[in-house]
């Protein structure tokens, strides 16, 4: 079955995750058992998660970012995300109760934070 | 209703037989009033001279001259306030056009003082009717000042607040933010959109917000403060929260404000230094 999204190869140990308009994040255990499939056997220590093209992030895609970023963790994967637009970062610092477990960057460029 | 209308006629009879009087004197006194302060050109003030009492005549002409909802009563006071704006965006002063209005009810009155075969009632419901007129007239003028004054207030208040928050890029990728006076909801909207958009066109890796001149920190203070960091980190930068004074640090104690995922330090200079450390940025006195 074709997934909602678009897997890069960045590096030794990098994968760039790019959403297609298609992805449920509310289907998210759906999609996690794929993407460990393939952080495994890609032996990915970052997945980097582009958010460039994700016009909105309501609570329900701030929960599966929280989903993947907890499944990438007990892998040992670093969960980093990519490209967030000022009116998106808006929205969602205001609307988090809690701290951000996953780092963000502002492109493959620079460091995470 | 027929005695209304008989006093509608009866002054509409007055005005037409007048006019060239009242449209003179009107004139006289606008030219004294704001001819010589040029609130208004001379032609203004014929063009509105003439303009207001075939407004009034209009509005004496109506079936129910007192409804304000009435189209002609609407176009009267719309008017008014017309001329009260321009007056007052000239520079002029509202107290001199509510006493030239005031001053247009008394020569209306006075005209009227001429009819000597008015009866008392006849004589009070004209007095009730022009008073009812021109009082409206007034607080048509009194609701213009308000606007305006609104207006200014409001302008002054966002120019304020825009240069309050001066966000300032002081090195390649590190912005500063002195945040001064109180920091309420509609604040922190604003300087957290317009950081957030300087975070992206600077490409800015380290914002240091300094606190010190913020007079008091409650729980929703905090909590915008809060929020601020957050939105940087997501943009992928380091936010560093500075100026925490003793006082402020002992609200936030006593508040049980959880600050484990902000990083502070005590001084502007060390929010600065933080900043550069996290960029690999060395600043050391050159030997001399």
């Amino acid at each position: 079955m074709r997934r909602p999204w678009h897997l890069t190869r960045i590096g030794p140990a990098g994968l760039l995750f790019e959403p297609s308009e298609g992805l449920n994040p509310s289907a998210a255990l759906d999609y996690i058992e794929d993407l460990v499939q393939v952080l495994l056997s890609s032996e990915s220590r970052y997945l980097y998660y582009d958010v460039k093209d994700v016009a909105i992030i309501d609570t329900v895609y701030y929960q599966w970012l929280l989903q993947l970023e907890r499944s990438c963790r007990l892998l040992g994967v670093r969960l980093v995300v990519l490209h967030m637009r000022p009116e998106t970062a808006f929205a969602l610092g205001r609307s988090l109760d809690g701290p951000i477990p996953f780092s963000c960057a502002q492109g493959l460029d620079r460091p995470p934070v | 209703m027929e005695n209304e209308g008989a006093i509608q006629a009866l002054l509409i009879e007055q005005l037409q037989l007048k006019i060239g009087t009242l449209t003179e004197t009107i004139e006289k006194r606008g030219r004294d009033i704001f001819g010589d302060r040029n609130l208004m050109s001379l032609d203004e003030i014929t063009d509105a001279s003439v303009e207001f009492l075939e407004l009034i005549v209009v509005v004496l002409q109506s079936p129910e001259p007192l409804k304000a909802r009435g189209p002609a009563f609407a176009a009267l006071t719309q008017f008014i306030s017309e001329i009260a704006q321009q007056i007052l965006v000239r520079g002029g002063d509202m107290e001199q056009f509510l006493r030239y209005i005031m001053f247009m009810q008394r020569l209306f009155m006075e005209s009227l003082e001429e009819q000597a075969a008015m009866s008392f009632s006849e004589a009070r419901a004209v007095l009730l009717l022009l008073a009812t007129l021109f009082n409206e007239m007034m607080l048509s003028v009194f609701h213009t000042y308000l606007h305006e004054r609104e207006e200014t207030i409001r302008a002054q208040q966002d120019e304020l607040k825009q240069t309050s928050t001066p966000i300032t890029s002081i090195w390649d990728g590190v912005l500063t933010l002195p945040i001064i006076g109180t920091l309420d909801s509609q604040r922190t909207l604003m300087i957290m959109e317009r950081l957030l958009t300087k975070i992206e066109s600077e490409r800015a890796r380290a914002v240091v917000m300094d606190v010190t001149g913020v007079q008091t920190v409650d729980s929703q203070v905090a909590h915008h403060l809060i929020q601020m960091t957050r939105a940087v980190r997501l943009m992928g930068a380091n936010a560093i929260l500075t100026g925490i004074r003793p006082d402020i640090a002992r609200a936030l104690t006593s508040l049980n404000i959880e600050l484990t995922d902000v990083t502070t330090r005590a001084t502007l200079s060390d929010g600065l230094k933080e900043a550069f450390r996290l960029m690999n940025i060395e600043v050391r006195e050159k030997p001399v």
